[in-house]
Formats: C-alpha cells, structure tokens, sequence
C-alpha cells in the first residue's frame, strides 16, 4: 500500500514538467478555441473548459492508478490487453464517425470516448509483461521473441488502422521498437527488422489512400512554387501552419493576438495544430518552453527506468516515455514541416478528452514505476508482488 | 550496465530529434521569420477599390442626358463551385492547357471552350467540354536562356459536374440565355481568374442585368445556385432618352487592359484588389472629361478570415466622387435638331454668337450609347457611319459657303471688282470655270452675288485679292484648325498653304484641298454675325458638386481667348446685307426654303454645294435675328442625289429647325410673335 512517506519518493520532475506544460499552455488552447465568423460574432468554443474537467478526471484516476503496485498491474496485463481489444471491437460496431474515422464512443451523459487512446496503455503493460517473462532471456536471443512483441503490438495497431485511424495506429510503433530494444533483443534483429521495413516500404506506399499519399506528395514537394488551387487545396494545412510558425519569430504576437489562429486560417488548431498556434502567439521562446519540457519528461522518465532494476518496471518506463515523447515530435515535426501530416495530438497541449486522459494514465504508471524503485532487493520484490 | 546502456541510447535519439526540431525553428521563426509573417499579413488583408458612381452629365436647362443606376448581375465565384466536382475548374490552367513539365506558361491570350453532349460511363447522358487555347510558354532548354512560344493547344473532353450543370440550365431558363454559351463563359471565367490571379473568392459577372425574378431566385435558393451569387453594379443610363450621343459619349465596363494595369500598379501592396468595376469613358464628354466624372475610387484596406469574411477595417481611404459636367447644350433645341436630322446624313451645330457656348450638335445618323456594346456589329458595318460624330470628325468641303471668307478678304484688302458679268462661265489657264447657272447671271454687285451665289462674280474677286489673302482671311476665321472644344478626336481640317492657278479660282468657291468640320463653319459663321469677334466655342458650361443643383460651380479652365479679328464695319455689313439677300428677298438660293416663314425674327445664311466624288455635300450656314445675332449655326446634309444642292436639303433642315426654335434662345419676346400673326 502507498503511504505519504512512499509519495515523497514521486518524481518531482516528471509531475512538474507535464503540469508545467498543461498550465503554460492552457490559455493558448483558450485563444485556439477562437472561431472567427462574420464580424462581430466570433466566438469561443467550450473546448477548454472541457480540457479542465478532462485534466480533472485524468489526475484524479492516476492517482488512484498509483494505489495498486504496477507489477499488480503487469500481472493482470492479459485480462487489460483483451478489453482493450473487446473495447476495439465495440467501436468498430457502435462506433461514431468523425473526420471519416469510426473511432469514437458515445456513452450516456454525451461523454465521447475514443478507446484507441486507452489501448495504448494497455498495450505497453501487456508487452512489459510479455518481453519480461520467465523466459525473456532466451526469447531475446532469438528472433522470433521481438517478433512476437510486434505481434502484441501489431493486433490493436491494426484494428486502429481499420478505423481509418493511421496516425494512432502509428504511434504504436515507436513503444514496441523502443521497448523491444531495451528488452535486450539483438541489435542485428533490430537492423534486419529496419532493413525489411525498407524494402516494404513500396508496397506500403500502394496500399495507402489517395488522401494519405497526397499528404506524403505534398511534403516532398514544400517549398516548390504552387498553384492557387493547389494553395486552397491539400496543401492547405500544411503551407497555414507553416505560415503560423514562421510569423510568430521570436517573442510572438502575443496570445490571442495570431491572425492565422484568430481567422481561421489554421484548421484544427485546438487539437493537431496546437503547436502551432504556440508557435505564432509565443514565438521562439514560447515553442522552447514546450519543447524543454518535453525534454525534461523525457530525461525524467528515462532516468526512473535507469534506476529501476526490474524489467517490467523498466520496460513500463520506456514504453510511456517513448510513447509521449515520440507523439509529441511526430506532432511538432508536422506541425513544422519536417514530416507529413498525419493526425496525432500532441500530449498534455491539444484538446482532447481521451488523449488528455490516456496520457495522464501514462504518466501516473511512469510515477508507479518510480515510486516502487526498490531498495529492497530484487528476489523480495518479486516475492511480494 | 547494458540496460541502462541501451536506455542511453534511447535518450541520445530523443536529442537528436530536439536538435533537428530546434534547427527547423531557427529557421522558420528566426531566419525566414520576416518572410512569413509578410506572407500571413498578405493573406489576412485584402484591398477593395470602393465603386464610386460617376457623375452626370446634364444640360444647361438641367436635362440629365447620362447618370449611374444601379443594376444587377449574376456572378460566378469560381472557389464556391461544387469543389467535389471536376478538378479542373479548380485548377485550371497547368491541367487544362496541357503544361508539360520543364514549360512554364506565362500566359493564356485566348481560351474557347466546346460544350456538347455525350454518353458517359454510367451509360447516363452528360455534358462534356473541350477547350482550345493559345499559351505563351517559357521552354527551357538544356543549355541557354529559356525560350518564349505562343502555341495553340487542345485538351481531352471533360465532363461538367453535374451541380454546375444544373444551376447553369436554371440561370439560362430564368435569363433566356443560351445554356452552353453561359456554361462556356463560366468556363473561360476560371481561366481568366487563374490568369488574371483574381482571388477565387471573388465573384465575376456572367450574366449582365438580370431582372428582379433572376434575382430573387439566386438570392433565396444559394443551395441550387452554388457558386452563383448576385452582384450589384452602377451602369450607365440616359433618362432624358437618347439625346447627342456623340457628344456625350459612352462608358465600356471593365477594360481588360485597365485590370492588367490596375493588377500591375497594385503589385507588391499587401492583399489583392478586385479591380474588375472600373469604367472608363471610351468617347465623347464621357472620354474627355473621364477624370472628372469618375471621381476617384476609394480603397478599403480589410482584414478577413479564411472564408473571405470581414473581420474588420485596417485603413479607408473614401471614394471620392466626381462633378457633374454641365453642358452648354439646351435640351429643347437638341431635341428639335436631332428630329430634323432623322433619316438624313449630316451634321448641325448651333453656336450662341456672343458666347462661343455650343447650344445644339448633332451627327446623324446616332446610335445609342446604352446599347452600344450589343448593338456594335451592325454599328460598325453600317455603310452610314453612325459611330462617327460628322460634326467634329468630317472632312467637308465647303462649297460656296467659303465665298463669305473671299468677300471678306477682297473687301479688307479693298480690292472687291465694283461689278462683274457674269456670261455663264470664264477661262483661264485652259480650262473652263462655269457659274452654276449655265446662262449666267447678267451684271452682278456685291451683295447681289452673295444672293444669286453667283460663281464669276467671286472668281475675279479672288483673283484681285489673290491666294494668300483668302487663305489668310479663312485662317483667321478658324478654319483648317481644330476649335479646341473638349470633345475628343476632333479634326482639325485642311486649309491648303498656297493656291496658285487655277486652285485659286477653286478655292474661292470652297472646293479643292479645302476641307473643314461643320463645327468650324459654326464657329466662322458666329464670328462674321458677332462683328468679328471670334469667341473660343465651348461645350462644357461649368462643373457642379455630385448629383446636386446647387450653384457652387465651377468652370473649366480655357486658355484660349476670345479674339477681336479687326474687321472694318464695312466689310461686315456688306457681307452680311449679302446673306440677309440670300434668305428674304425672291430669287436668293435659300429664299425658296424659307418661304412663308412667320417667326418674329429674320434668318441670314448662305447655301452652298460642294461637289466630292460620288457624294457631294450640302450646306446652310447662318444666323439670327438679322439686327441682332444671337445664334449662328451650320448644317451639313451628305447624299445628295442628282440636281440637289444646299438651297433644297440643308436650308430646309434648318428651317425645320428654326420654326420650332425656343424664341428666349434669340432674345426675342413671344407676344411679337403672337402680333405678327
């Protein structure tokens, strides 16, 4: 059981760094949730009012996730992996569709859930689970070990893919490389792995949609002279939002002061293109305080699943930190132009119930980990849990 | 450790990914910052030329002969069509025109479309369009500088999307325009949109003064019309009917000249303007005084959002408008001049003789100017001409109306023969110089020979006086010079340097190299009737603040001075007894044209007939009341058929028009009239 005496051993860092981000950012998201229409009748959308109830809830469950022991957590992983799968498969029947994906929940109370997020989690602690069992040593010695973890990984990924939900499908790669790596698995499987990703990556060009590969076309082609209807067309977002950050130079316009914000011109600029946003009204300055951050969660969150000497706690640990952390550039290298668009939030910064939720969940399991490094040795633990 | 080792490493990719994140927003924020936030001012702003309406032109009596009126047109705004539909109306040009890569197309100079109906896919009849064009392309080659062709190019068919297909057939029916013509010019209105950079937010007229109902239905059904909407405009109009188009000209909608000049002149500005409703005088009073009656256009720097919606005013620079032009034309002689001229082809001006105002001019056959853009093909090929203002552009030659200048040159030079006989014709050089009565006219005096127009008598004059002192004289009086009234393209005429042999004798009785403009003749004939005083004519009275009557007003500047020409008094009353002969006694070649006419003053005038090549023109030049001029004036009447001469076609002309002349005009009272009667 947690004692406050154990809740002086929370690391202090990685609580700061994720409120410090919510707080700095919050008012951004207010000034995003700005909808410009004819003049005088602007007006805002309940979007951050809704994030506060959403930070809410988020803090008030992973505070009672920090109750039970993760190891606890990690031995009902199987049980968490097939609801998260069950959830999955709801959603593919009841599901709403939004933005042409059928990713969403409608519960009563007009709650809109969107269990892609949760799995996530889910996810990671079955693969801890797995990748640090009885027999992990052989199973890294051998190929077909981090095979399976993909395979783990692979089965929800794919069904969020189905939705159509590419972005968040996606972002179940870079937990399962990153936890497989520090697994201990060979670094020439690793390789071959990359090297046979290459190879198919052809094949996966064809088997995108249209949408998506116009997406990819138009990142190789930034920078080269458009038309005007290419300008309002699907290089849109792309060339706004760039737009966006590049006028925000230094110190920013000030919040609430952006015109590609304030008029519309940036789409989807209280969830994707959130970033940006900070990026026009807070300038430079304003878009390293985000990223430092970031950084600083991530130097946090790694150095719990340095100090920690048991392998699922690690690999919980590494699994959050790249799950986060990864997002969060992938949604700031698109936001910037450094890859295409693909639709993920960035954490603890964009609107989003379900993303505010999962990644606060995230972060309480990271706080489990750090909160259980034990002094105690390794057998006690394991004889405990 | 290796688990910690390989977390290391984990956390050294998580800094390269900061490093290349930080290094783009260096360069985006820090670097290419100024770039960009130009570049989002220049989206968020746009400059709108505020329309001003233009001023009206009116006439002295307060007869509004041209003002602005609203109307409506049907605009296609070529980013709101169905964007689900055929791409290539949003993208028109690269796709449509065939740009292969490594050819940059500069510009489309002419784009036809072909609409016809074909079995598609489905099976299902669909309207498909093909288009041919001429591009100016830009090749570059491998080595040396790019190349610039103009190639003429045709792309596949393309079907029309359905939702544009329908709307267009609803405008058509409600409008009575042919469907594939309006569809064509929807078509070609993308190319000019993408060509001209015109936003596509922009609407562009299609269709051109739609009624009421055309309007209603576009305004409550958006859903059915998509893309369309209705625009409202100023256009040109003429309440008090069609009265002296020539002088007052007409206004063209936009000019694609003016827009690719506004586009020019506008370029680097924040935003981008719409220009497309400017209008600008094409001829006439509407030409020359355009600067005035246009105003200027104000321009309203606005900020708005991605949907084109105005969020608020940055800067406003108000329209200005014009003044309104006063003619010096009374409305109710111009009515009577232009229905005497109806049917015949010629030219009247009539000059007020102490002032130089012009009080009627008149070209027939006319045209109307608010017609003018449907109206012009048969304008144009009409044999007639009725696009040419005679009254300031015609080449005449004078005729016998010249032998008032060779009467006034031998008298000032004192030379006039004391009396001629006249058998019908003279010799000299050869050749026979006849009088237009074969038998001749007996012994002729001065200003006998104005009445009978007797051609020896002036013949031996000119001799006597010789060239240069006809020539000077007929300089002196105006003409072969332009007058300098504002009406635009006037000619100017010609008036021979020398005269030597027999193109003296020619001269004399105004035929040779001589040409001139009915409005010069009106300004000579004023001049002999205001004592040889030659006063500068004017058209244009005086300047009045916009759409007001009030007397704040505000005249022209006029370099040029009235002149006193120093002619004896003598010579003018002699000249002048001559053309009162003309008209009021029995036998004077306009007598017969005047008889029994009961008006309370007395008409002087000449006649003449001057032979061209296939057509000869008649004259009758003149002015009243005979004591005391107070108007002089000119016809001129061209086809004249065999045996006609000025006595039987201008005179009558102008008789018309003086019987039915106001008498406060001639400063005469009406009761004289009524006692006379």
């Amino acid at each position: 059981m947690t004692s406050f005496r154990q809740l002086k051993r929370l690391d202090w860092a990685v609580v700061v760094a994720v409120l410090a981000l919510m707080v700095f950012t919050w008012p951004y998201m207010k000034s995003a949730s700005y909808r410009s229409a004819r003049a005088g009748q602007g007006y805002y959308t309940s979007s951050p009012q809704k994030q506060i109830i959403w930070i809410g809830v988020g803090i008030v469950l992973g505070a009672a996730l920090l109750v039970p022991r993760y190891r606890t957590l990690a031995a009902m992983s199987l049980i968490l992996y097939l609801g998260g799968l069950a959830m999955l498969g709801v959603v593919m029947v009841f599901g709403r569709v939004v933005n042409g994906a059928r990713s969403w929940l409608v519960l009563p109370a007009n709650v809109r859930l969107q269990p892609s997020e949760l799995v996530k989690i889910t996810t990671i602690i079955a693969l801890a689970w797995f990748l640090a069992g009885r027999h992990r040593v052989k199973r890294m010695r051998s190929a077909s070990g981090g095979l399976a973890a993909f395979g783990i990984a692979a089965v929800p990924a794919a069904m969020i893919a189905a939705q159509p939900d590419l972005g968040t499908a996606l972002m179940f790669v870079a937990p399962a490389v990153a936890m497989v790596f520090v697994a201990g698995t060979r670094i020439r499987h690793l390789a071959l792995l990359a090297a046979a990703t290459l190879v198919l990556l052809p094949l996966a060009w064809f088997s995108m949609s249209r949408e998506q590969q116009g997406r990819i076309t138009a990142w190789v082609r930034q920078g080269q002279e458009l038309t005007q209807a290419e300008r309002v067309g699907r290089f849109h977002h792309m060339i706004q939002s760039r737009i966006a950050v590049g006028s925000g130079q230094v110190w920013g316009r000030g919040r609430g002061k952006g015109p590609q914000n304030r008029l519309n011109y940036l789409g989807y600029r209280n969830t994707d293109f959130m970033f940006a946003v900070i990026c026009e009204e807070a300038g430079f300055v304003g878009a390293n305080v985000v990223i430092v951050l970031y950084l600083l969660l991530a130097a946090a969150g790694l150095s719990i699943a340095r100090r920690c000497r048991e392998p699922v706690g690690r690999l919980i640990a590494v699994g959050v930190v790249s799950l986060l952390v990864v997002q969060g550039f992938i949604n700031v290298a698109m936001t910037i132009g450094l890859l295409p668009i693909v639709g993920v939030t960035l954490p603890f910064v964009s609107y989003g119930g379900s993303s505010t939720l999962s990644s606060l969940l995230a972060v309480s399991l990271l706080l489990n980990v750090g909160l259980r490094r034990p002094k105690i040795t390794f057998a006690r633990e394991e004889l405990t849990g | 450790m290796r688990h910690s080792c390989r977390v290391g490493v984990l956390f050294c990719v998580i800094i390269a990914a900061f490093v290349a994140v930080e290094a783009r927003l260096v360069h985006l924020q820090i670097v290419r910052g100024e770039h960009y936030r130009s570049y989002a001012d220049r989206q968020r702003v746009a400059l709108l030329p505020l329309d001003v309406a233009r001023a009206r032109i009116l006439t002295s009596d307060g007869a509004v002969l041209a003002e602005d009126r609203l109307a409506f047109d049907v605009a296609v705004v070529i980013g709101r069509l169905d964007p689900s539909g055929e791409r290539r109306i949003r993208d028109p040009l690269r796709r449509l025109f065939y740009v292969p890569r490594g050819e940059k197309l500069l510009r489309v100079t002419h784009a036809d479309f072909d609409i016809h109906r074909k079995q598609g896919d489905d099976g299902d009849p669909c309207l498909v369009a093909k288009a041919w064009s001429k591009l100016e392309v830009e090749v570059h080659g491998e080595h040396g500088p790019p190349v610039v062709y103009l190639v003429e190019r045709q792309c596949d068919e393309f079907e029309l999307p359905q939702q544009l297909v329908r709307s267009v057939s609803e405008l058509a029916q409600l409008t009575g325009e042919p469907r594939d013509e309006l569809l064509e010019r929807v078509l070609r209105t993308a190319v000019d949109v993408a060509r001209l950079r015109i936003p596509v937010f922009s609407p562009v007229s299609v269709i051109k003064g739609v009624d009421y109902e055309t309007v209603a239905a576009v305004e409550t059904r958006p859903n059915e019309f998509r893309g369309f909407q209705v625009k409202t405009r100023c256009e040109r109009a003429t309440p008090s009917g069609v009265l002296a188009p020539h002088l007052v000209g007409y206004v063209s909608d936009y000019d694609p000249r003016d827009v690719e000049a506004a586009v020019e002149k506008y370029r680097g500005w924040p935003g981008r303007g719409y220009f497309m409703t400017l209008r600008a005088g094409r001829a006439g009073i509407e030409k020359s005084l355009d600067d005035i009656l246009r105003g200027h256009f104000g321009m309203r720097c606005i900020e708005r959002d991605n949907m084109d919606r105005r969020q608020r005013v940055l800067a406003n620079a108000p329209a200005e408008t014009g003044r309104d032009v006063v003619l010096t034309i009374d409305s109710r002689l111009q009515k009577i001049v232009e229905r005497a001229l109806e049917h015949k082809v010629g030219a009247v001006v009539f000059v007020e003789v102490r002032t130089g105002r012009i009080l009627a001019i008149a070209s027939s056959p006319k045209y109307d100017p608010a017609r003018f853009s449907q109206d012009y093909g048969q304008l144009a090929e009409n044999p007639d001409r009725p696009l040419w203002d005679r009254a300031v552009r015609a080449r005449y030659p004078l005729g016998s109306v010249f032998k008032i200048v060779t009467a006034l040159a031998a008298l000032e030079k004192g030379c006039v023969p004391p009396s001629v006989n006249c058998t019908g014709s003279i010799q000299f050089g050869g050749r026979t110089f006849r009088c237009h009565r074969r038998s001749g006219h007996g012994t002729v005096e001065l200003p006998d020979a104005f009445k009978y127009s007797c051609n020896i008598f002036f013949y031996r004059t000119a001799q006597r006086a010789g060239a240069e002192a006809l020539i000077g004289m007929a300089a002196r009086l105006g003409l072969g010079r332009k007058t300098g009234v504002r009406i635009p393209r006037e000619y100017g005429g010609n008036l021979p340097l020398t005269a030597p042999g027999g193109q003296l004798l020619n001269l004399a009785i105004g035929q040779g190299e001589l040409v001139v403009t009915p409005l010069q003749v009106a300004q000579m004939v004023a001049t002999v009737a205001n004592d040889g005083g030659l006063m500068p004519l004017k058209g244009v009275s005086e300047l009045r603040p916009f759409d007001t009557d009030s007397p704040a007003a505000e005249v022209l500047p006029d370099e040029r001075k009235p002149r006193n020409l120093g002619l004896s008094k003598h010579s003018l009353s002699v000249v002048r007894l001559g053309l009162y002969k003309v008209v009021n006694e029995y036998g004077g070649t306009g007598n017969s044209a005047f008889r029994n006419f009961h008006r309370p003053f007395e008409v002087c005038g000449k006649t003449g007939t001057a032979a061209r090549p296939g057509d000869d023109v008649g004259w009758f030049v003149g002015y009243a009341p005979h004591k005391q001029p107070r108007i002089a004036f000119a016809v001129a009447i061209e086809r004249l058929t065999n045996g006609q001469g000025g006595g039987s076609t201008a005179a009558p002309v102008a008789r018309r028009i003086l019987e039915a002349m106001p008498l406060d005009l001639l400063g005469v009272e009406q009761h004289g009239e009524d006692e006379r009667r």
